[in-house]
This record gives C-alpha cells, sequence and structure tokens, in this order.
C-alpha cells in the first residue's frame, strides 16, 4: 500500500511538474500564396494641391514630390466591369523648377530637351499642365514647362526593349533602354465585381518579368477621380496575394468604390544625364486598373 | 491533407482509450467517460485519473498536462467531473501583412483557441445490463483578431491597428447506452450533441469559425473471445471509427493495439496506436503510442487556406492532431475491489423460534440466490448475520460458480445463548453478504429482515418441541433430585429391574399433585413453558406438561419420546402424550403390567427392546396410575386401532 502510494505521488508531481501548454498550429498560407506582403500608406505631400494622381503614370504622389526625370511606358487597362480601356504611352518628363501657387508648392515646370525620339518616333512635344487636386482652386491648372508623350497603343508589345534618345545638354545623345514585362493579365478582382468587406479578398494575376506592385485607391465615380490610399508589396511576384478580411473591413467605409491598379513593371534606375543632377529612371510598366465595389 | 470527418468521437486522454482505438465498448470506468459516459458505471467508490501526453513529432518534446477526473459512485449512480486544459487545440495564423507605420499590438494576425476545460458525466445502471447516461463538455471558443482601420487624413491614408477578442461558451450534451447482454459481450451507443450549443455563440462575423456541432451516432461492440482477450470495434454515423483489441496476460499487465479509420480520409486506416498497462492494488498505470499514417497537417502547421472548423467535431481528435504518447494514472478508493459476485435476491423462510434455534445451524433459516459477477471461475460463500443474537456470521460452504451463473444457496445460522432471552417476538435485521474467491474479501451484502418468536414460541412442530426439554437445567435437576432422595427408602425395595419404572412414578407422582392444566396465551405460535417454568408455575397445558415430565425423567436418565397424534382430517384435535423407557426388557413385560396393551416395546437407540409406558400428561393431576391408563387407551386407539403410525398421523418423536 505505501509503494502504491509512493507511485501515485511521484507521478501526480510529474504530471503538474511537467505541465506545458499544447502546441500551436500555425496556419500558413497554402502553395502559391503569399505572406509578408508589405502595405505601405500613401502619404500625399503637403502642399495642398499636386500632380494627380494618374492611372495611366502609375506614378504616387509622393514619388511625385520627389520626381526628377523620368522615362515611362505604360500600357494602362481600366477595367470597369461595363467596359475596358485600353491604351499605351510613353512620357518622359524632367522636372525643374518648383512651380507655386498662393505660397504653396503645387509641382514642378518641366524642362525642355528639344527633340526626343521614342522607338523611332519623335515624341510630341507638348506644355506641362499641373492641375490642383484639392482645396483652393481645384479646378484649377497651371501651364509651366515642357512635357512629351508619345502613343504606343499600337507598337506596345510585352517582353520587348524600348528606347528613349534624347539630348538634354545639346552635347551628346543619351539612349534610355527598358523591357516590358510579360503581359499583365488579372484574374480578380475584375472590374465591376462586389467585393464584400468582411471576407477575404483573393487578388489574382498572371504575369512574370517584372515587378508587382499593388495600389489600392478610393474613387469617387461622379468626379472621376481616385485617390490612393495604400500600397502592396509582394515580396515575390508570385501572382497571388489574400487582402485579409481584416483589412477589407477596416478600408474606409465613406468609400464605397475603390481602384485596385496592378503595376508590373521593369524599372532602369540611375540614369545619368548631363547638366541633370536629380534621379532620373526609365520604367515600363503593364498597368491594370480594377474598379470595385466594396461592401 | 485527407480532411477527415467530423464524426469519429474519440479524445486521446486516457492511454487506454488511446490505446484502444475503440474505447467506448469497453469502457468501464471514469476514464475518458466523455468517450462513453455509460463507462461511468464501472466506478466502484471514489475514482481518480490523471493523464498527460507529449508530442514527439513537434518543436515542443514537453509534457501537457491533459485531465483530471474525480468519479464517485452512488448506489446505481455515478457521476464524474473531469477538468482537462490539455483539450485544447490553437491556431494560429501569422501577420500575412507588413503594415509600414504602424505597430501591430499582436504578433499574430489571429489565434483561435478551442477548449474544453469541463466535462460532466452521470451515469445510472438501470439493471445488471443496461446503462444509460449522460455527459455535458463545456466548450470555449476564443478568437483574437488583430483588425485593420483606415482612416483617411489630409496627407496620408493611416492604419490603426488594434485587437479584438470573441469568445463562445456553450455546452454539448451526449447521451449514453451501454448493454451488456451477456460477459462476452458488450455494445455502447453513444449520441454526441444530442443537444448541441448551449451557449453564447461567436459573432456572425467570424461564425465559419465555429466547431461542428452535428450530431453523430457511434455504436460500438466489444467482445471477449476469451477470459484474458477483449476486441472492440466501433463506427460513427459519418463512417468514422476505430477498432482495438486487448490482452490481459495476467500480473497486472495489458497489452493493447488499435486502429482508427476514416472513410473520408487516404489512407483509409489513418492511425494507428499501441499501448500498455499495468494496475497494481488501487492504481492502474497506462502508456500509448498513436502514430498518424499521414502527417500532413499535424506536425504544428498546417494550410490554412483549407483550414475548416466545420470539420472539426472532437478537439482531441482531429485532422490536426499530432502523434502523441499518452501517458495515464487512475487510482481508486473507498471500496474500491471488484466485486465477484453479487446477491440478486434472499428468502427468509423460516421465523426463528428460540427454543430450537439450534436446530438452524444445519436447517436452512432461508436461501439467497447469488451470482458470478466476473469474468472468472469463483468460489463463493454467503453469510447470514443478526447482530445481538449471533456472535459470528454463519457461512455456508462455498459453491462452485462459472462467469455469469447464479445458485440458490441455503443460509443457516448459528445463533447464541441470548436469543433464549428473547421475552417477545420482534423483527430483526439480518445480513447476508457474499464472500468469494480468489479475492476473499466481501462482496455484496443484501439486508433482510427476520422474525423472532418470544422463547417461550413453538412452531407446532413435535421434532421442534423436544427442544423445550431442558433435563440440564439446574431446577430440573434439584426437583429430581430433592424426590428421589426423600423417597430413598422407599425405592430401596423396589427390585433393579423395576427400578426405573418406579422413579418415573415416584417422580410424576410427587410433582403431579396440585397440577393444573392451563390453555395456552392467546398467541400466534403456541406457547411452551420451559419446565423450570412449570416447575415453579405448577400450571401448564398438555405440551408444558409434557415437556415438564420429559425434562424430569430425562434428568434421572429416562428415556423419553413425544407421541404427536394429528387425527387424518382434524389437525385441531392435535395432541401429544408421553412414552418412558421403564428398562424392562419386554419378556419381564408382565412385571409392569400384565394387560401388554398397557405398554408399549419399543427399541433404545442402542438397539435393545424395552417396555415403553405411555403417559397423557393432561390428566397426570390425577395421578400416574389415571395417566397411564388413558396413556395406554389412546395409544392403543391411535396406533394399533388407527393404525397413526403406518399410516403417518402418529409420530413417536424420541427426546433424548
Amino acid at each position: 500500500m505505501k509503494r502504491s502510494r509512493n507511485i501515485l505521488s511521484i507521478l501526480t508531481l510529474a504530471f503538474f511538474a511537467g505541465c506545458q501548454q499544447p502546441s500551436d498550429v500555425v496556419l500558413t498560407p497554402d502553395e502559391g500564396g503569399q505572406s509578408g506582403v508589405e502595405v505601405v500608406p500613401v502619404v500625399v505631400p503637403d502642399t495642398g494641391a499636386f500632380s494627380a494622381w494618374s492611372d495611366s503614370t502609375a506614378i504616387l504622389p509622393l514619388e511625385q514630390s520627389v520626381l526628377g526625370g523620368s522615362f515611362l511606358l505604360n500600357r494602362v487597362t481600366h477595367d470597369t466591369g461595363t467596359g475596358r480601356v485600353r491604351f499605351a504611352l510613353a512620357q518622359v518628363f524632367f522636372a525643374d523648377s518648383v512651380v507655386s501657387f498662393g505660397g504653396r508648392k503645387v509641382g514642378f515646370s518641366g524642362r525642355d530637351l528639344g527633340g526626343i525620339v521614342f522607338d523611332g518616333g519623335l515624341m510630341l512635344r507638348h506644355p506641362h499642365v499641373i492641375r490642383f487636386g484639392t482645396g483652393v482652386g481645384a479646378d484649377t491648372a497651371l501651364v509651366k514647362g515642357i512635357a512629351y508623350t508619345s502613343n504606343a497603343t499600337q507598337t506596345y508589345a510585352p517582353n520587348r526593349s524600348y528606347s528613349w534618345v534624347v539630348d538634354p545638354a545639346g552635347m551628346r545623345l543619351v539612349t534610355v533602354s527598358v523591357r516590358t514585362p510579360d503581359d499583365l493579365v488579372v484574374h480578380a478582382p475584375l472590374g465591376g465585381a462586389r467585393v464584400p468587406r468582411g471576407r477575404d479578398l483573393e487578388l489574382l494575376w498572371t504575369g512574370a518579368n517584372g515587378r508587382m506592385d499593388i495600389v489600392i485607391s478610393t474613387y469617387d465615380p461622379a468626379r472621376r477621380k481616385s485617390r490612393p490610399i495604400l500600397t502592396l508589396n509582394p515580396p515575390a511576384n508570385v501572382g497571388r496575394v489574400v487582402l485579409p478580411a481584416r483589412l477589407m473591413s477596416g478600408l474606409p467605409a465613406a468609400s464605397r468604390f475603390y481602384v485596385f491598379t496592378f503595376i508590373l513593371s521593369n524599372r532602369t534606375e540611375s540614369i545619368s544625364m548631363p547638366q541633370y543632377p536629380a534621379r532620373v529612371f526609365a520604367r515600363a510598366a503593364d498597368v491594370y486598373n480594377s474598379y470595385v465595389e466594396v461592401r | 491533407m485527407g480532411m477527415q470527418a467530423a464524426g469519429w468521437s474519440q479524445t486521446l486522454s486516457d492511454a487506454r482509450a488511446v490505446g484502444l482505438g475503440a474505447y467506448a465498448p469497453l469502457a468501464n470506468d471514469s476514464r475518458d467517460f466523455s468517450i462513453n459516459p455509460a463507462g461511468l458505471a464501472g466506478v466502484r467508490d471514489w475514482e481518480t485519473a490523471f493523464s498527460t501526453y507529449m508530442t514527439p513529432t513537434g518543436d515542443d518534446v514537453g509534457f501537457v498536462f491533459h485531465g483530471l477526473i474525480l468519479a464517485k459512485r452512488i448506489g446505481d449512480f455515478a457521476a464524474a467531473f473531469q477538468y482537462s486544459p490539455g483539450t485544447s487545440i490553437r491556431f494560429v495564423v501569422p501577420p500575412t501583412l507588413v503594415i509600414g507605420q504602424s505597430a501591430n499590438p499582436s504578433s499574430n494576425d489571429q489565434t483561435i483557441e478551442y477548449a474544453e476545460p469541463f466535462t460532466l458525466g452521470l451515469s445510472y445502471r438501470l439493471n445488471d445490463q443496461l446503462v444509460l447516461a449522460l455527459a455535458g463538455r463545456n466548450r470555449r471558443e476564443t478568437v483574437e483578431d488583430t483588425r485593420y482601420e483606415i482612416v483617411l487624413g489630409d496627407t496620408v491614408a493611416i492604419p490603426v491597428i488594434y485587437q479584438t477578442t470573441s469568445e463562445a461558451r456553450y455546452w454539448n450534451i451526449d447521451a449514453a447506452l451501454a448493454w451488456k447482454p451477456s460477459q462476452a459481450v458488450s455494445l455502447s451507443l453513444v449520441g454526441r450533441n444530442v443537444i448541441a450549443s448551449l451557449g453564447n455563440d461567436l459573432p456572425a462575423s467570424i461564425d465559419s469559425l465555429r466547431l461542428n456541432t452535428d450530431a453523430i451516432g457511434e455504436l460500438g461492440i466489444a467482445v471477449r473471445p476469451g477470459r484474458r482477450v477483449a476486441l472492440a470495434a466501433a463506427v460513427t454515423s459519418d463512417l468514422t471509427g476505430g477498432s482495438g483489441v486487448e490482452w490481459t496476460p495476467g500480473l497486472g499487465l495489458a497489452f493493447r493495439g488499435g486502429l482508427y479509420f476514416d472513410d473520408d480520409a487516404a489512407p483509409f486506416v489513418n492511425a494507428v496506436a499501441v499501448g500498455a498497462g499495468w494496475s497494481y492494488e488501487f492504481v492502474e498505470v497506462g502508456v500509448s503510442y498513436l502514430r498518424f499514417l499521414d502527417q500532413t497537417g499535424r506536425r504544428g502547421s498546417a494550410g490554412g487556406d483549407s483550414f475548416d472548423p466545420s470539420g472539426i467535431s472532437m478537439i482531441d481528435f482531429n485532422p490536426y492532431s499530432s502523434d502523441r504518447i499518452a501517458i495515464s494514472v487512475k487510482a481508486m478508493f473507498g471500496q474500491i475491489r471488484e466485486s465477484l459476485a453479487r446477491i440478486e435476491g434472499v428468502k427468509v423462510t423460516s421465523a426463528v423460534f428460540p427454543a430450537s434455534a439450534a436446530t438452524l445451524a444445519y436447517k436452512p433459516i432461508g436461501t439467497a440466490w447469488i451470482r458470478n459477477v466476473s469474468d472468472r471461475p469463483i468460489q463463493a460463500k454467503a453469510t447470514f448475520f443478526v447482530e445481538r443474537y449471533m456472535d459470528e456470521p454463519t457461512e455456508t460452504l462455498p459453491v462452485a460458480l462459472q462467469p455469469g451463473q447464479a445458485v440458490e444457496v441455503p443460509l443457516t445460522a448459528l445463533f447464541n445463548e441470548q436469543i433464549r432471552r428473547v421475552s417477545q417476538q420482534s423483527l430483526r435485521d439480518a445480513t447476508v453478504a457474499v464472500i468469494a474467491t480468489p479475492a476473499g474479501q466481501q462482496d455484496d451484502t443484501f439486508q433482510t429482515r427476520v422474525l423472532i418468536q418470544g422463547k417461550n414460541a413453538w412452531d407446532g412442530d413435535v421434532l421442534s418441541l423436544r427442544y423445550f426439554a431442558t433435563p440440564d437445567d439446574p431446577a430440573v435437576i434439584k426437583y429430581t433430585r430433592d424426590v428421589l432422595v426423600q423417597s430413598r427408602d422407599s425405592l430401596a425395595d423396589v427390585s433393579r429391574a423395576l427400578e426405573q419404572f418406579a422413579k418415573a412414578r415416584l417422580l410424576i407422582d410427587t410433582f403431579a399433585g396440585g397440577l393444573t392444566y392451563v390453555a395456552d396465551p392467546k398467541q400466534t405460535a403456541d406457547h411452551v413453558q420451559y419446565p423450570a417454568e412449570t416447575l415453579s408455575l405448577r400450571s401448564g397445558d398438555c405440551d408444558d406438561m409434557t415437556v415438564c415430565f420429559a425434562s424430569l425423567l430425562t434428568s434421572i436418565g429416562i428415556s423419553v419420546a413425544f407421541v404427536d397424534v394429528i387425527p387424518p382430517g382434524r389437525p385441531e384435535g392435535g395432541h401429544i402424550y408421553l412414552l418412558f423407557d421403564t428398562g424392562v426388557e419386554p419378556r419381564f413385560g408382565s412385571s409392569v403390567a400384565e394387560n401388554s396393551k398397557r405398554y408399549v416395546v419399543r427399541s433404545t437407540r442402542e438397539g435393545k427392546e424395552t417396555v415403553w409406558i405411555p403417559l397423557e400428561t393432561t390428566v397426570i393431576a390425577d395421578g400416574f396410575r389415571e395417566a397411564w391408563d388413558r396413556g395406554a387407551q389412546e395409544y392403543y386407539e391411535d396406533v394399533e386401532v388407527g393404525l397413526g403410525l403406518l399410516k403417518g398421523w402418529v409420530r413417536i418423536v424420541d427426546v433424548y
């Protein structure tokens, strides 16, 4: 009897002394899913006005505020559900001097670089228009300097190298090249989709050879204006990101309509331009804008 | 992952349950009573059980305290309480987003914890074969969620991150039925979640995280093809189940093996288990190892996209359960020995008449029905005991019983002298117990009542009447010695052959003077005075006088017999008178009486024929001669004319 009690005592002590919590089961995303997606709030420069977020340039306002020189080739798709518009545009803009209005910085004047050849053709050289986005004089536009544009809708092709030839200082020609990514095909959400706030939202696309960035913007259909609020930077372009319901439900309730902008891009950084000390880059992007309703 | 159906109701708490695979039909104690609460009927008195486990395939190889059970049996009811912190599983959803510029208050996006910290059970034994039971499992579902709110400022969209906690607490009620039609077969029917979700639920926005509470039926069967082997199988209405075998070679050892299967899983047999147990006195220790054949999702991480709580019915055993080594200890307290035999009924067939109580040492006072309720052959004996009137319980001879066999055992009783002091009829408690070997301890008791008559009560049987004769009573001896001493001179002249006859005549004549015949007091049983009382009262009825004279004569060595006459068709005319042995040989019968009809020739116990004189004691007050005349006349009519001895309505009972 005594022996049994001893055994019981020892085992009882062992039970209580050695107790641990049951191990957790970690629910990891399945293969093909995405984790570690960086979500960055979009900062609008405190300028009272800014160069409008252009779904065609796919350059965020903060980037615009520090913009130097840029060579852009964007193929842009607007998918509203009721219709799909696609075009391609080559743009060149070199910020020159700061443009102020009412004591506040509102944008840059565009430097005149002379003639620029894109893909063998001369780009359209036209005045640079600064539109006020918000605040006083929201409908006001300023014309400051020069910008370059070229319609590339017919010539844009995926996985192809495009070049700009420019002589910014009249001293020597500079050739800037960039390669377009694969075709970007967005599978979800498509334009016109109604997305529940309380559920995970799966973002699906195909298209390689480029970096994927996704921008979530509020959209005002009456004014046809969007405001970027978040950018999603997946660590790798694997074709899928899941926006958890906890984020979806946290989107501003005041806005029902959103634009999900998928930007598949290739960049050429650190381009050296004579007599232009600011940062210059070239980028080719396939941009897809899905206009959705978040309920 | 081979997603398992929700139905399997196995828990993985106790090592025996883990090792068996199909525990429900073999449940017979408090261990893992949540699997089959009807097993609580096997609790003998107090019982407690501890269980722990470790996960050999996980990162943390440490023991988790699984649960503690406390159970108690009260009559046909048994109740149990289980505290089981180890019946818990927590799913963690790591952050999928890295939110810039905001501090996340949690290291995870979401934690979902399911637990059943408390279980209550109650069983009721309807009879030897049927047990009904209920169990209530208290379930807790806790969801800690990280929430984001995007607040639009003038210049920036600010993500605000905060934590929310939602909790559901509710009870699920299970019902169980255990049926044991024989020692070799037992069946179980368990209805899980027959009443479900008694309590509060998770908010509607996350109700998809609720566990499955659909009602599930589970049928189990266990067969014992031999004394040391048990086979068990169980299947649920969802076509999940298990099967197992238990081998008990002796020395308290048990070895177990089990298979778990699921019709929806691949492979069909999705887990195997082995186990061993050892019992010593009141402690039983068990260890088992459970191995899942498909390890997908069972090593601490699983695909989040396929996570479906509606596929989880049991917290211990589900598609995310890991391999485990379970260790458990059961301890019993109080009346813990296994009953080998049970008393199924007792019938007391006779009242106790103090005068003849000694006959109950060999003549049954009643019977007890004893059944072997164990799974082994036993030797059983019953005891009968009446407090105060017996010094020790009187045991029967042992009887051999096969498993399940029942026998009727006659009960005897050895009363002490206190029984002769009972003045009035009374009802006393009597305890019947059964003792079975090899254990040799009391297995079952049965309380009954026995009627104890007053000391003068007589059951009417002449065989019992002789027990009222007390030749050794000092009052009797003193009386006879005094009479003989006083008549020493007159007896000296009597021939030796007639000395016995003369002494008898002297005693009767001496005592008969002044005797009065008085009828019995009105009582249920006949009332018979002891000789000392008759000597004192100098009155009595025929029974009293017959007993008194029988005592007087036997106290001086004269053999006596009662003549019990029950006239045919007229039992109320029953009567008793006396024969005494003169010691005279028949050839000298004429020396006693010329008329041979006045005496009877009988054999003594030694086989010697002698002359016996019939005496009608009711007229003895008129003297020896009259009593003899009347006795001889009656004997002649009853025996020789009526042939009462041959026909059986006359009995002659030797007193000593």
